[in-house]
């Protein structure tokens, strides 16, 4: 039982983490509140729905695909968001919150409110050890998301454009000056997270129901993790996926899956409120 | 009732400060009396601006207080220190970029003396300190529009507006031409001669020493010489932050 | 800049824009009789001055820069505190509304106490995330709200008689655009009243510079407090309106992120910084939402809001007002 609770909470932990990479890398690099994050998991979401639905694709075909619209999607959303007057990182929020009515809406009208769910292809496999449920979809979920989450980790500490990513989270006007092209680091960001996001959105579909109203959960829990641990922190990412899929299973296991919402929001409150830093390191310096 | 004469202006009592642990300010003592003008010295980053920003209740210090005009105002909020009668002008000038310039003065004048005159009577007074900084032709401009001397000469009709008895300048005459720092001087002199103390920073030492009747040198956390400006410009201690590392 | 010398000019009226505000005025007063009465039309433009209503009291958050993404805490406050007072107190709705205002206002004042130090988007988070609380909790304690079942058959406005005269809010679309009108005019010319008094203008220069108003003697804390307070006065207000309008409250119905945002699309559209902006935007959108869009699309209709936030704030980020200003002041000089 508490093993089963312990593994539910670690594939939710990455997966969540998985979320919030895009988001922290966009909000690091280019100061874009992209309140939008949540609606993009769930487009994705549908499209691997459909995609699965009525061609019948596996998702070694679906993956891609939705890969590939993401990240078209986010350099049109970099395109629309570099224009944005300042001060920037508000009006991106009210902008990307005017998106988030948008495509709640227009995905209201093609989709309509039904719940939909990838059915998993076959039934829980079961582990020999006979008290413990994994599921073919667990499996996915922990082994893509990890996947993810170390390829960009390793593409941050190790590559040459890493580290020039991170120079820019840091401070993006010293890194215009030692020569980064800033604006390529924008669309890098955007573009990284368009494919995280795609590569999220299917294996959201077949954990939970997709409701057009369901994305702006998945953004909050990117901004909680993302004050947590710090734009653009891949590790902090991860362990506070961990915490919060921990947090989240054990308020639903004790008080009922009712008061899951308010766990999340009460972290989020706490969180801006203790950890302003959190949110860009550059706030933090300039404050006075 | 005569052994308790008037107490001094200012007196700051053993001011410390940090940030993150790092100490920047250490046991900072002065007592500044009326109607004096005290100039703050030293290299940028030694907390200049930071003990005006302890002295004004933007920032609390760790230790010490801050005694004026005989009561402890140490951590109270800003807007109640302004109404007792210390106003600042900003280094990094801080305009209402979408009021006009006379807007900004009248804000001042609205919220921070503590007495409200007749409407009419706070147009004149806030054209009249316009006219004192010499921005009185920019009155209907907006506070984003002014080049960066206007606005330093704004914040100062800013600052005078809410009818201080201490006023802090912070970098008046930075980027000044030296006609422009002569009107400074003859400004700075008249107010002390209509009743105010000031105390300012600069590294315009052609401003600060003809005005200034002490000079307070900060070097490295700590107040390395208090005096006469010549004095302190030839102390030693000035000397090597300034001219050199030249090790005793 | 133009604008800047119209916003001078306007405030000694000129005689267009008296001749403007006289003949709107007339419009909607007349309203009702021009359209057929108590149809679509009349209906569609009571709400839309509800919803006016309902932006102004955001737009006082947003004057001092305070840009909230969760004013449906309030609403859903005032719903729920009028709809519960009614249904276990037997009060008059006129009575209750005010009471789940002073609920919604209790609220504000612990948005004061805990966001005290937050500006810009971190507050805006903190605003948004600050709404589940009471959904949560309402929807759960089901033994004194019907947890998400809702609270139903809340009685509707009760009617007033002057003289021989029965005005019927609950009846009559008429009578209730009438008491919306009266309502809208009320607050509007308030809330002109407050932004050029001395209080106005320290919100004002809270929002364009907070340090520099600090020390020029504005009481930052205290003007946030009393913004905070009469921003979710209002709101509550709203809400309790609203839930006599409709006659049932639940929890997904006053706590959704469209009532958050219908108040800040409107004010963006119709100008931030005019007093006037919020109501304009209201006028002109929602209408425009519920006849027009509402009939081509039937679900989903309120994509329009989302693309008119994200036009107004790439082309026009001062909003309509401004711009409407700016051609006024052209063409009456």
């Amino acid at each position: 039982m508490m093993l089963q609770f312990l593994v539910n909470a670690t594939t939710l932990g990455a997966f969540y983490a998985l979320v919030a990479i895009g988001f922290s890398l966009i909000l690091g690099v280019t100061h874009a509140f992209n309140l939008a994050h949540g609606e993009m998991l769930l487009l994705s979401g549908y499209l691997a729905y459909f995609l699965g639905k009525h061609f019948g694709a596996p998702l070694l075909l679906i993956l891609p695909v939705s890969m590939l619209t993401m990240l078209f999607a986010a350099l049109c959303l970099e395109r629309l968001l570099r224009r944005v007057p300042e001060p920037h990182e508000l009006n991106t929020l009210v902008i990307t919150f005017g998106l988030v009515l948008l495509l709640q809406n227009a995905m209201l009208m093609a989709f309509s409110a039904n719940y939909r769910i990838v059915a998993p292809e076959t039934g829980p496999g079961q582990t020999p050890s006979s008290t413990l449920f994994l599921s073919e979809t667990q499996v996915l979920i922990l082994g893509l998301s990890l996947a993810a989450t170390g390829a960009v980790f390793l593409l941050l500490k190790r590559s040459f454009l890493g580290k020039a990513l991170r120079a820019t989270i840091q401070d993006g006007e010293a890194a215009r000056l030692a020569g980064i092209n800033v604006k390529h680091m924008h669309l890098l960001a955007f573009g990284l997270g368009g494919l995280l996001v795609g590569t999220a959105g299917p294996l959201y579909a077949r954990t939970a129901y997709l409701h057009p109203f369901g994305g702006m959960e998945a953004t909050l829990i990117a901004v909680i993790l993302t004050i947590f641990a710090g734009v653009g922190r891949i590790r902090g990412l991860l362990i506070g996926g961990w915490i919060l899929g921990l947090v989240e299973s054990g308020t639903v296991l004790l008080l009922g899956t009712n008061w899951r919402e308010l766990a999340s929001s009460l972290i989020l409150i706490a969180l801006l409120l203790l950890r302003p830093e959190g949110l860009l390191p550059k706030w933090a310096k300039t404050r006075p | 009732m005569a052994a308790e004469a008037t107490p001094p202006c200012l007196e700051l009592k053993g001011i410390s400060f940090g940030f993150h642990g790092r100490p920047l300010l250490e046991d900072i003592t002065l007592t500044v009396g009326h109607q004096e003008i005290v100039s703050f010295i030293g290299p940028n980053g030694v907390g200049k601006t930071t003990l005006f920003n302890i002295i004004c209740g933007l920032a609390a210090p760790l230790k010490g207080s801050v005694i004026y005009r005989g009561v402890d105002i140490t951590g109270r909020e800003p807007h109640t220190i302004c109404r007792m009668g210390i106003a600042r002008t900003f280094q990094i000038p801080r305009p209402f970029p979408q009021m006009t310039v006379l807007e900004n003065v009248l804000v001042g004048i609205w919220f921070g003396a503590e007495e409200a005159g007749k409407p009419d009577g706070e147009r004149q007074e806030a054209l009249r300190l316009l006219d004192l900084v010499g921005l009185r032709h920019k009155a209907e401009e907006r506070g984003r529009e002014l080049t960066l001397s206007e606005l330093r000469r704004l914040e100062v009709a800013r600052a005078l507006a809410t009818k201080p008895r201490l006023l802090l300048l912070d970098e008046v005459a930075a980027g000044l031409s030296p006609q422009a720092i002569r009107e400074a001087v003859e400004l700075i002199k008249s107010l002390r001669d209509g009743g105010l103390t000031l105390l300012i920073i600069d590294h315009f030492l052609t401003l600060t020493c003809q005005v200034s009747d002490r000079l307070v040198a900060l070097c490295e956390r700590k107040m390395t010489a208090v005096g006469k400006p010549a004095e302190v410009l030839n102390s030693p201690e000035v000397m090597r932050a300034y001219l050199g590392r030249g090790d005793a | 800049m133009g604008e800047d010398k119209a916003m001078k000019r306007v405030r000694t009226p000129t005689r267009l824009s008296v001749a403007l505000l006289s003949a709107g005025f007339l419009l909607f007063l007349g309203w009702p009789w021009l359209t057929a009465r108590g149809g679509i039309h009349c209906q569609a433009m009571s709400m839309a001055l509800f919803h006016g209503c309902l932006a102004l009291a955001w737009n006082i958050c947003s004057m001092m820069g305070a840009v909230s993404l969760g004013h449906t805490a309030f609403f859903g406050l005032g719903a729920y505190g009028s709809a519960l007072l009614c249904h276990y107190g037997h009060l008059n709705p006129f009575l209750t509304i005010p009471l789940g205002g002073i609920l919604g206002a209790f609220y504000g004042v612990l948005w004061h106490i805990a966001f005290g130090k937050l500006r810009g988007a971190p507050f805006a988070l903190a605003s948004l995330a600050s709404v589940e609380i009471p959904k949560v909790i309402i929807d759960n304690w089901e033994s004194f709200t019907f947890g998400s079942l809702g609270v139903v058959g809340i009685p509707p406005l009760s009617p007033i008689r002057v003289g021989s005269f029965m005005l019927d809010f609950g009846e009559n679309p008429v009578h209730l655009y009438h008491l919306f009108l009266v309502g809208t005019l009320f607050l509007c010319l308030l809330y002109r009243q407050a932004l050029r008094s001395r209080w106005g203008w320290a919100v004002r220069t809270i929002r364009e510079d907070e340090t520099a108003a600090a020390s020029l003697g504005v009481n930052v804390r205290r003007t946030r407090l009393q913004v905070f307070i009469c921003s979710a006065f209002l709101t509550g207000i709203c809400g309790g309106v609203y839930a006599h309008l409709m006659g049932l409250v639940e929890p997904a119905l006053v706590f959704s992120l469209h009532i958050s945002a219908l108040p800040l699309v409107l004010s963006i559209f119709g100008g931030r910084f005019q007093w006037y902006g919020p109501l304009l935007g209201a006028v002109v959108l929602y209408p425009l939402d519920q006849v027009v869009f509402r009939s081509l699309f039937p679900v989903g209709h309120s994509a329009l809001y989302g693309f008119v936030v994200i036009l107004t704030l790439m082309l026009f980020p001062q909003g309509m007002g401004a711009w409407l200003q700016k051609r006024l002041h052209l063409a009456s000089s």
